[in-house]
């Protein structure tokens, strides 16, 4: 029997540029958060005053103020949407405090709902061509219409700022992959630690023949996109923890741990945090701190980052978050897929544009983080209920791949991006144990390779079965 | 506390005549945490004219502090509650708004509001303490 010929993994060059969202040399003084819709308007009206001249012009760009009735003009200001079933603070004082949290509905939209521009001199109410229910507050747009006598302002055209610039990407010549897995759940009940076990061993190349080996050792680095831990509630919901439960808290956390040093010995993963990750609640999510992982920090292929957070892969630029800003996207605002909520976040050139307003957010004085300054070529989103892609094309050529990135546990799912020469290829490997449900019988399916946009979806190898025992 | 009634509101004399109402309220303006509301109810009404420790009349401050009281209120630099003036200076030199210089040097060389006097220059905003 031939001794198989030892493979090498892939190596590329990572940068990570988590450096805004660092939240380490801010000092809280009591602000609150006019700061930072003061720094994220007058970021977006240099931007769209620059923008306004190519699209409209020979119009007059005024002020809530300055605005005159029956006269063309364009406005240039943050919108507030008035939801009639956005929960409010008040309502708590209003009802009798309970356990059971109230029953709220997934989405808060309702046909009553109404638009508002506001800027530094004043507010004012929008009517016309403007679709209430694609818009969220905090987001900033060029407006072009007319004052009518009712005092609101008729909306003709909406200009967004549009898709950032993109730095081109280099070609190069071979594959590399990148998986993103979010939702792992360890600690939850729909966790299943055979399926994390085969992710594992399928991604370190302990699993398949030698083609999956080979396709294993193109992969250059993992993304777990938040979610992946879960205490059980009743720990953290305020009640005093018995002291033999105490040790319990904890044991999520140090499963993960165990799993993630198989991973982290084999290549380089970025653990962000998610809503039920212990971090803190408000974005940008800190990185999990290290003591964590006590086993798998001691790796240096570890990096513990934000939420959001932007990396760069051989010049491939990286952009994602756990799902916290497209989830509350959804809360407010209607739109066929999660891609195309993702869509807007691009052409509005901001991550979060409900933060703070129902996002939890850090009151900065002086920037706003969440601000897309540069296009990125892969676009994830992690813990959604489907995996979904698509490339969006822009104007000036720009290129992104959006990801919605399922949750694992429920699903079963990692998304495995080819992130080289071809960005737009996105594979998707489903790891599920077959009928038997032993780690000898198990499934591994190639589903769909996506060609280039608006080619139809052929399978690549078809569904592959592996009977025979996998050694390790 | 409501002992002076409205007698100590419109007192013709200016502050350092009046010691107990002012000790007092000082007391409670150092009571806060960075620009969170003051003072017992009571108080509420003495505190507001209150202005770090001193009675706050209107001709009592200097050209220099109209100066940034201006600027303070000032739209186009952004809201001035809860950042410093300096750091708002700062923040809007940042972005290109071009605030007057001159601003800067009283700001840099304001005294700290420890041992600050009557009428000079404060490094934190008008409503600091207020509000």
């Amino acid at each position: 029997m031939p001794v198989p010929k030892p493979m090498e993994r892939k190596q590329a060059a990572y940068s990570n540029l988590d450096e805004r969202y660092a939240i380490q040399g801010e000092k809280y003084q009591g602000q609150q958060y006019s700061h930072i819709y003061f720094t994220r308007l007058r970021h977006m009206r240099n931007l769209l005053h620059a923008l306004v001249p190519s699209l409209k012009p020979l119009l007059p760009v005024t002020t809530v103020l300055g605005l005159e009735e029956g006269k063309d003009c364009i406005l240039v200001g943050t919108l507030y949407k008035h939801m009639k079933l956005k929960p409010s603070i008040l309502d708590e004082y209003a009802k009798e405090r309970s356990a059971i949290p109230l029953v709220k509905p997934h989405n808060f939209m309702h046909p009553d709902d109404h638009l508002i521009l506001e800027d530094e001199s004043g507010r004012v109410t929008l009517a016309g061509a403007i679709p209430t229910a694609a818009f969220v507050t905090g987001v900033v747009v060029a407006l072009h219409g007319k004052e009518t006598s009712a005092g609101n302002f008729l909306v003709e055209d909406v200009l967004e700022a549009g898709l950032p610039p993109q730095t081109a990407l280099s070609s190069a010549a071979e594959d590399k992959y990148v998986v993103f897995v979010s939702g792992l759940s360890v600690g939850s009940d729909t966790f299943n630690p055979l399926q994390f076990q085969l992710l594992i061993d399928h991604v370190t190349g302990h699993l398949g023949d030698e083609n999956e080996q080979s396709i294993a050792s193109n992969i250059v680095r993992v993304v777990v996109a938040g979610n992946s831990v879960h205490i059980s509630p009743r720990f953290v919901n305020g009640q005093t923890v018995a002291s033999k439960d105490q040790s319990r808290i904890a044991e999520p956390i140090k499963e993960l741990d165990i799993m993630l040093t198989q991973l982290v010995a084999s290549l380089p993963v970025d653990m962000m945090p998610g809503c039920h990750d212990p971090a803190n609640f408000s974005l940008p999510q800190q990185p999990l701190h290290r003591c964590l992982f006590s086993g798998a920090s001691t790796y240096n292929t570890f990096s513990s980052c934000s939420n959001p957070h932007q990396f760069e892969l051989d010049s491939v630029q990286f952009l994602g978050t756990s799902g916290q800003n497209i989830d509350d996207l959804y809360k407010y605002s209607d739109a066929k897929d999660k891609l195309e909520f993702m869509e807007r976040t691009l052409r509005w050139r901001h991550l979060a544009p409900t933060a703070p307003n129902s996002l939890g957010c850090y009151p900065y004085t002086d920037k706003d983080p969440f601000l897309v300054e540069s296009c990125p070529h892969v676009y994830f989103v992690g813990n959604q209920d489907k995996y979904e892609t698509r490339l969006l094309e822009g104007p000036e050529k720009q290129k992104v791949r959006l990801i919605s990135i399922p949750r694992f546990s429920e699903s079963g799912a990692a998304v495995m991006q080819w992130s080289q020469a071809q960005p737009n290829l996105c594979l998707i490997a489903s790891l599920q144990p077959g009928p038997s449900s032993t780690i000898s019988n198990c499934q591994l399916e190639m589903l769909f390779d996506f060609g280039p946009a608006g080619h139809i979806p052929h399978n690549r190898n078809g569904k592959e079965e592996r009977t025979d025992e996998i050694r390790l | 506390m409501s002992s002076g009634g409205v007698k100590d509101f419109y007192r013709l004399k200016k502050k350092g005549g009046v010691t107990k109402a002012a000790s007092s309220s000082k007391k409670k303006t150092q009571q806060y945490t960075g620009g969170a509301s003051v003072g017992a109810p009571d108080t509420a009404q003495t505190s507001a004219l209150v202005s770090h420790g001193s009675w706050d009349l209107k001709d009592d401050f200097g050209d220099q502090e109209e100066q940034l009281r201006q600027f303070d209120m000032d739209m186009k630099f952004g809201p001035c509650i809860g950042v410093t003036r300096l750091q708002r200076w700062e923040r809007a030199s940042a972005m290109g708004l071009q605030p007057p210089a001159h601003l800067r040097d009283l700001l840099l060389h304001a005294p700290s509001t420890k041992n600050r006097g009557d009428g000079s220059p404060s490094v934190e905003c008008l409503w600091e303490g207020k509000v």
